[in-house]
């Protein structure tokens, strides 16, 4: 038989490996490559070595002598101040986001009005933000001192006065006041989501006859609640962190031999309990709590995501 | 003109060859060629060897370093080896003017006489600097070469996770006497016949209390409590004192004249008592007679003026700069207190006032701790060590960080201890400093300092800490729970907390 001649048109071409799909997609990866070795080296990379490190006893000087659950089993067995301290901590968590989610959306539905020099008050209320770290929690505890500004107020008007971070009762209440001092950046997130809501929406509702607390209702919330739900999400996970406020409260406004968490442990809360093995160079038993809060602070967002079907309306769908 | 400064002062004839004044050659030709008369020439004479006579006085200059180091170099007390050469990194956590001045004027006289060794210091927040070091040990880099250390953890830090050297080696070469620290100084440094520093700066707790309100209730103003019968007695005759004494703050009625907790803690009185809370083999007791017995002591007390409600309330009153205290306050009339703080209360130049208007001067006395029938006055110190991280370095470095350890620890030391009023670790030092020994009441520091508690280690390094707890302890103030089922609670607590892992 013949062999069949085959014109060198129709020779089958081979496909390039790096068709224009594979291009792009390796160009993107080449833009996010810092990204990803950043993330992957001194993100990942220590949180796996921790998880590691979590079955193990560890000084950090010395290698790592493995224990398995030991750690695990403590904390949950023996730990009553790994109790105290997630119990501190829920509670701020359960108080104080609310406080400021409410505080801020009542400043930022303020901040919205068409008054003159709304933009000279704006920045007035988002000023304290600026002042962070310990020079506004130290200024925080003079106010809240047994002899401060606020007790003096309180005095004036004839209400009762608190020892604040003195009294373990009322410490933590002193600490969410404290924590409306930085309402300013939600306030300003919140501003932003109200100006993007349509005016015509408004103007349709009160042709029909919807009152200030009905357009509020049923237009402001809906509308605004991808806003909101990303803010209560933020002040969640920062309030499970918090450390530096309480640190610096119990160590100073006690005096001298005031231990993290003083008054009486109502400030002990679980980073400032966690911060305690770092110091006592004992990293297994600190990379295990920090797991734990991991584990608690993954699932309450999961839930919140899971919840946020039900209530945060995307105008996108 | 040349300066000769190496040698002026020892050698006047030759300096005075270089004065102007004094030139053979105008002696009896004159100036201009000029012929002096006899008389002019004998007063000139007269008058020019009185100059020679007073030149070294006026025109030399006395080399004051240069005496100091020969002294220093046949006097230091230790076998120095000043040819050795490196660099020295120190850290430390002493932020405040009078500390660091302290140290950077130790350090100077250091590197005047170990020429060959330069010294940078560091300075750190209280407690930063240890976690520094740790995490460079950890790096592997950046790890200075000599930390004031933490004494009391030395058990933990040095013997247990390595992270000091162990010096004994030096020691043992170099011949030091590590007998020449305190007792306790000593109990706490040497782990095992392990050495993991060298003493620095210590305190003692004495009991204060201000001799003007003394002199307005009609006592001696020196005359201080040596038991707690004689405590009680004196509350006895000043609770009631109330409107006679000078500005005194009264709570249900009274004067506060003894409360046991501020400023101090029931464990720590508990060693008046023959008590302590860890036995000397490291085994928690903390329900053991005597501390039940102390706690109990310490109710009484705050029973007597209200409660512990009446303690916070003095917390409240007493805040404000750091001379204040509830002695400084007019709180209570008693206070316990380290030598160190009475050099914040001089810094701040605190003055007190009889009530007829008297200015008291020193104003406060202090004195050992009062005991219970049959125990001692040991009382609560603290203190540092100086320490070398781990590290790899050659012998010349360690040599050259060795020699500074012992120069600062050993002579240094003074120098830091008399501008803070710290009691120096080294036993001589400390009792023949003379700027020291001028501070009122050091006498008393010094019988305090023998009676300094050792640490004693238990496996949980923060365990006592944990298991006396505020809240825990507090409820047992306020009478939320017996003082007895407080204390069995927390030895069931301490037992529990030393098998915890990775300790």
């Amino acid at each position: 038989m013949a062999e069949l001649a085959v014109p060198k048109t129709e020779a089958v071409r081979k496909r390039p490996f790096l068709n224009q799909r594979r291009r792009e997609a390796l160009t993107g990866y080449l833009f996010a490559s810092p990204w990803l070795f950043g993330f992957l080296a001194l993100t990942l990379g220590p949180m796996l070595f921790s998880l590691y490190v979590s079955f193990t006893s560890y000084d950090i000087a010395n290698p790592p002598h493995w224990i398995g659950l030991q750690n695990y089993q403590f904390i949950f067995q023996h730990d009553s101040d790994f109790t105290k301290a997630l119990g501190n901590t829920l509670w701020y968590v359960t108080f104080k986001t609310p406080v400021v989610i409410v505080t801020s959306l009542f400043l930022a539905i303020l901040m919205n009005q068409k008054v003159p020099g709304i933009k000279y008050y704006r920045t007035i209320f988002y000023m304290p933000t600026v002042i962070t770290g310990v020079a506004a929690i130290f200024l925080w505890v003079w106010l809240l001192s047994p002899f401060g500004l606020v007790n003096n107020i309180l005095g004036a008007l004839h209400l009762p006065q608190q020892e604040w971070f003195l009294n373990p009762q009322y410490a933590k209440t002193g600490m969410i006041i404290m924590g409306t001092w930085y309402i300013g950046a939600p306030m300003l997130i919140l501003l932003a989501g109200l100006n993007s809501i349509p005016r015509h929406l408004y103007e349709a509702a009160m042709i029909d006859g919807a009152g200030i607390l009905r357009r509020f209702w049923n237009i402001t919330l809906p509308m605004l609640s991808p806003t909101l739900f990303f803010i209560i999400l933020t002040n969640v996970i920062g309030a499970f962190q918090v450390f530096n406020s309480a640190y610096v409260i119990s160590t100073t406004a006690g005096g001298a031999g005031a231990q993290p968490g003083d008054p009486e442990k109502s400030l002990l809360f679980y980073e400032v309990y966690l911060y305690k093995y770092f110091g006592l160079s004992q990293m297994g038993y600190a990379s295990a709590l920090a797991w734990i809060l991991f584990i608690v602070v993954l699932a309450i967002t999961a839930t919140q995501l899971y919840l946020s079907r039900r209530w945060v309306y995307y105008e996108g769908g | 003109m040349s300066d000769h400064s190496e040698y002026r002062g020892s050698h006047p004839e030759r300096d005075r060859r270089d004065d102007y004044a004094f030139d053979p050659s105008e002696e009896f030709i004159g100036l201009g060629g000029r012929r002096v008369s006899r008389r002019r020439a004998l007063a000139t004479g007269g008058a020019l060897l009185g100059a020679a006579a007073a030149g070294p006085l006026i025109f030399t200059k006395v080399d004051a370093e240069g005496l100091l180091k020969s002294y220093l170099k046949t006097n230091l007390p230790y076998r120095a080896n000043t040819s050795v050469k490196g660099h020295v990194v120190l850290w430390h956590h002493y932020g405040s003017p009078i500390r660091h001045n302290g140290i950077i004027q130790a350090i100077n006289l250091f590197k005047k006489i170990y020429k060959g060794v330069s010294v940078s210091d560091v300075g750190f927040g209280f407690a930063a600097d240890w976690t520094e070091m740790k995490t460079r040990i950890a790096a592997g880099s950046g790890i200075p070469d000599v930390v004031v250390s933490d004494r009391p953890k030395l058990y933990y830090d040095g013997a247990r996770h390595h992270f000091y050297q162990d010096v004994s080696d030096l020691v043992k070469r170099d011949g030091l006497k590590m007998s020449a620290f305190w007792p306790f100084v000593q109990r706490d440094s040497i782990i095992n016949k392990k050495i993991y520093g060298l003493g620095w700066e210590t305190d003692c707790r004495t009991l204060y209390h201000l001799r003007a309100t003394f002199i307005d209730a009609g006592l001696k103003p020196d005359v201080s409590p040596k038991t707690w019968n004689d405590l009680k007695r004196l509350a006895d005759q000043l609770d009631g004192k109330g409107s006679s004494l000078n500005g005194y703050n009264t709570y249900g009625g009274k004067v506060v004249t003894f409360d046991p907790i501020q400023g101090y803690d029931y464990i720590s009185w508990s060693w008046t008592n023959k008590g302590d809370a860890i036995s000397p083999k490291g085994k928690p007791q903390f329900n053991s007679a005597r501390e039940i017995d102390t706690a109990n002591w310490v109710k009484g007390w705050l029973d007597r003026y209200g409660g512990f409600s009446t303690d916070q309330s003095i917390s409240a009153h007493s805040q404000g700069s750091q001379a204040s205290n509830p002695m400084t306050t007019k709180n209570t009339i008693f206070w316990v207190d380290t030598p160190t703080n009475e050099a914040v209360w001089l810094f701040y130049d605190l003055r007190f006032y009889t009530k007829d208007g008297k200015r008291i001067n020193p104003f406060y006395s202090a004195a050992l701790l009062p005991v219970n029938t049959g125990g001692k006055p040991y009382n609560l110190t603290g203190g540092f060590d100086l320490s070398m991280p781990r590290k790899k370095e050659s012998a010349a470095q360690r040599n050259a960080t060795w020699e500074f350890m012992k120069f600062m620890s050993l002579v240094g030391q003074q120098y830091f201890a008399q501008q803070v009023l710290a009691i120096p670790s080294v036993q001589r030092m400390a009792q023949t400093n003379s700027i020291l020994k001028s501070f009122p009441n050091y006498s008393t520091f010094l019988k305090a300092m023998p009676w300094g508690k050792p640490n004693y280690h238990t496996n949980d390094p923060s365990l006592e800490s944990d298991v006396a707890s505020s809240d825990v302890v507090n409820a047992m103030w306020r009478g939320d729970k017996s003082v007895k089922d407080t204390l069995n609670a927390m030895q069931q607590n301490a037992l529990t907390l030393e098998s915890k892992p990775g300790q």
